[in-house]
């Protein structure tokens, strides 16, 4: 007969999946996303190549080849910036540190660059190519989240202080 | 913060110690440190019970309000 252990779970065995996994494997994924970040960002003038050579941008010209590096390039700098802070912002999770201002800050970050990905994105989409601007509509409401949860999370910051000064 | 905590007057009256009060209420040295020193935020009534327990005092001698000088709506 299997004994119940203090925390509910019987025989007293942890549960194979928690937070802390939870956080790990987001962060795994994040450092994953980053480097794919920097392999696309490498093959950038070769994917840009392609998709003119396939006839898939809406305008022709010389022009239009960087005007896509340039764009592509600005979001990868966008991309990794919001990678990084959202590591860190992992990585205080995972310490134990949820309701600090450096996670608002972060979250704003997060927030911003998503904003300014749609905000290239989405007029870069219907000129160039179409799918740029899926990415940005995307980008664009992600960027609305994460702006509710970067308020939620700076109401709790003042919350927690209050509770901390209050004996 | 118009409300002033005078707890460092009424623990000199009674010659009692900051660490023997705190463990005397049961709270931290530092959460004392931040009541004595006006910095407290808020008191709980099961803190301001145990303070007046081992005081022998009422919450009056412990709480004081002073309006803001800006303020100046004391009643």
């Amino acid at each position: 007969m299997p004994t119940a252990a203090p925390n509910g779970q019987p025989g007293g065995h942890k549960p194979f999946w928690d937070d802390r996994k939870s956080i790990l494997l987001t962060r795994l994924v994040t450092a994953g996303v980053f480097i794919g970040c920097i392999v696309i960002a490498l093959c950038g003038p070769a994917i840009v190549d392609w998709l003119i050579a396939r006839g898939r941008i809406a305008i022709q010209g010389p022009a239009v080849r960087w005007v896509m590096l340039g764009l592509g390039y600005l979001l990868a700098l966008l991309a990794l910036w919001m990678l990084c802070c959202l590591y860190r912002f992992l990585a205080r999770l995972e310490q134990g540190r949820v309701f600090v201002p450096a996670n608002v800050k972060a979250l704003r970050r997060i927030a911003w660059c998503c904003a300014i990905a749609a905000v290239i994105c989405i007029p870069g989409g219907l000129v160039l190519y179409f799918p740029f601007a899926c990415m940005g509509i995307a980008a664009g409401f992600m960027a609305l989240i994460v702006h509710v949860i970067k308020n939620a999370f700076e109401q709790a910051v003042k919350m927690k202080n209050e509770l901390d000064l209050t004996i | 913060m118009p409300i002033n905590v005078n707890l460092d007057v009424m623990m000199a009256k009674r010659h009692i110690g900051a660490g023997e009060l705190a463990e005397k209420i049961g709270i931290t040295p530092a959460n004392l440190s931040i009541l004595k020193n006006n910095k407290a935020k808020a008191v709980r009534f099961t803190t301001l019970e145990a303070l007046c327990r081992a005081l022998d005092c009422q919450p009056g001698d412990i709480l004081e309000y002073q309006p803001d000088a800006a303020d100046g709506t004391a009643r």
